[in-house]
């Protein structure tokens, strides 16, 4: 039998520093090893990061020279891009090479520009949110949906704090939802995702899936 | 100080814009709403970035690699390889970087196995053992209604499991459809999740139901501020 395995330096890499850390956790004696792996991988998933953004810039330049219908929006994203990491950048040569620690104009970037998108953002889902919610009796009618259209309503309407429209009885039903079937659901969700999770771990340390380019 | 104010004013101007670009998305898909996207792509991206330099790379990788002792300046210059061949993953020459992401791969897969069991795994099956378990009830609470419920959680956990579990016989001749009982269950877990997802929509209704109030008493503040300068100039 004859079986080739493909990038082999990479998958023995990817097993015995996983196999290391795991047993880590396991083998007090190894514990310190495992702080060093893990020191070692939070500094490589930092720059694995920094390459994605570099990859993010690479692509839109690369759609800037095609001259595409939407090669301004990525012009607009670039300069945005280039303009918060010069300001970025500035302040943290002030900090480090200057020894005064200033991030005003970068918390500026933040507060005036950042911020108000990323808020806006999530108020606008409150249209989309209600919408989907009056729609989903409308488009699917049967036990399922029901229970959820009713859960949400019970569940916003014990929420209200006005004391004028607080109803006692509401906020008892709604306090039940949660501490009881909403968490024997919550629960099973978490033990699945724990469970797939663990599952796709080993398959990785047993180099059954090689998602390096293996 | 007029400098600090005239900032100040360019700030809440510029945020004023952009939720105004955000908000035009509710008339449809429109240029002003993808012009503001792109901006916030472009922000956070760099934003990211500079929080990584600042509070990863410079504390953990740099700094001992300037002053830290004989092994920690060791350890810097061995974390500093796999670093420079992770950045072939943008070049031609991508392959060179495989064993970098190989690194990586490996201990998040680890990290990611030794936190589920000790982190989920563990406290979630504690916790539904404890919802049954009479010697953890409260004092003051009537212990009948306390059973009924943690059956009801125990019930909700295990049912929702089973929903999830999609195994069938491969027997000729037959659908390939799941037992009969495993069915009968997995509608119960139904139940059981939309009434999850129920109690978790309205807390992100309320979530975004917040920041809308925000947002519209920002564009209310920012009117009146408008109003208050042009009267003062008057």
């Amino acid at each position: 039998m004859n079986i080739k395995v493909k990038a082999p330096i990479s998958t023995a890499v990817a097993i015995g520093v996983g196999v290391i850390v795991l047993a880590g956790y396991f083998i007090p004696s190894m514990d310190s090893i495992r702080f060093i792996l893990l020191r070692t991988g939070l500094v490589l998933a930092a720059v694995a990061l920094l390459v994605g953004i570099i990859n993010l810039a690479t692509v839109h330049i690369k759609k800037i020279g095609k001259e595409s219908e939407n090669s301004g929006y990525s012009l607009i994203l670039l300069i945005s891009l280039l303009i918060t990491l010069i300001v970025g950048i500035t302040d943290m040569a002030q900090t480090y090479l200057v020894g005064r620690p200033n991030f005003q104009i970068t918390n500026w970037v933040f507060t005036n520009i950042q911020l108000p998108i990323e808020t806006s953002l999530l108020a606008v889902t409150t249209i989309s949110l209600t919408y989907a919610a009056a729609g989903i009796l409308r488009k699917r009618m049967n036990m399922f949906s029901i229970s959820f259209f009713f859960v949400v309503l019970l569940v916003l309407l014990g929420s209200f704090s006005i004391p004028s429209a607080t109803i006692p009885f509401l906020q008892v039903i709604r306090d039940w939802i949660l501490r009881v079937p909403a968490l024997g659901g919550a629960r099973g969700l978490l033990l699945g995702i724990a469970l797939g999770t663990i599952t796709t771990g080993i398959r990785v340390l047993l180099g059954t899936d090689r998602p390096y380019g293996g | 100080m007029i400098g600090a104010n005239l900032l100040d004013f360019i700030g809440l101007a510029l945020g004023f814009l952009l939720t105004i670009l955000v908000f035009s998305y509710l008339l449809g898909d429109n240029p002003f709403f993808r012009l503001a996207v792109h901006i916030f792509i472009g922000v956070s991206a760099a934003y990211v970035a500079l929080v990584t330099i600042n509070n990863v790379l410079i504390p953990r990788l740099i700094v001992p690699l300037i002053n830290g002792s004989r092994g920690e300046t060791l350890l810097s210059i061995l974390l500093f390889i796999p670093s420079l061949f992770l950045f072939f993953k943008v070049t031609p020459l991508r392959k060179l970087g495989n064993w970098s992401v190989a690194i990586l791969v490996g201990i998040g897969a680890a990290a990611a196995i030794g936190g589920a069991i000790t982190g989920t795994l563990f406290p979630q099956i504690l916790g539904s053992i404890n919802s049954v378990d009479p010697s953890t009830y409260t004092v003051s609470g009537n212990k009948w209604f306390q059973t009924i419920n943690g059956i009801i959680v125990v019930v909700g956990t295990l049912t929702t499991l089973i929903y999830f579990h999609f195994g069938t016989q491969d027997v000729p001749g037959r659908t390939d459809k799941r037992l009969p009982i495993i069915e009968n269950i997995s509608q119960i877990g139904k139940v059981f999740l939309s009434i999850t997802f129920g109690a978790l929509y309205a807390g992100v209704f309320l979530t975004a139901l917040a920041a809308l109030v925000e947002r519209l008493s920002f564009l209310w503040e920012f009117f009146n501020k408008i109003g208050f300068e042009l009267f003062s100039s008057l």
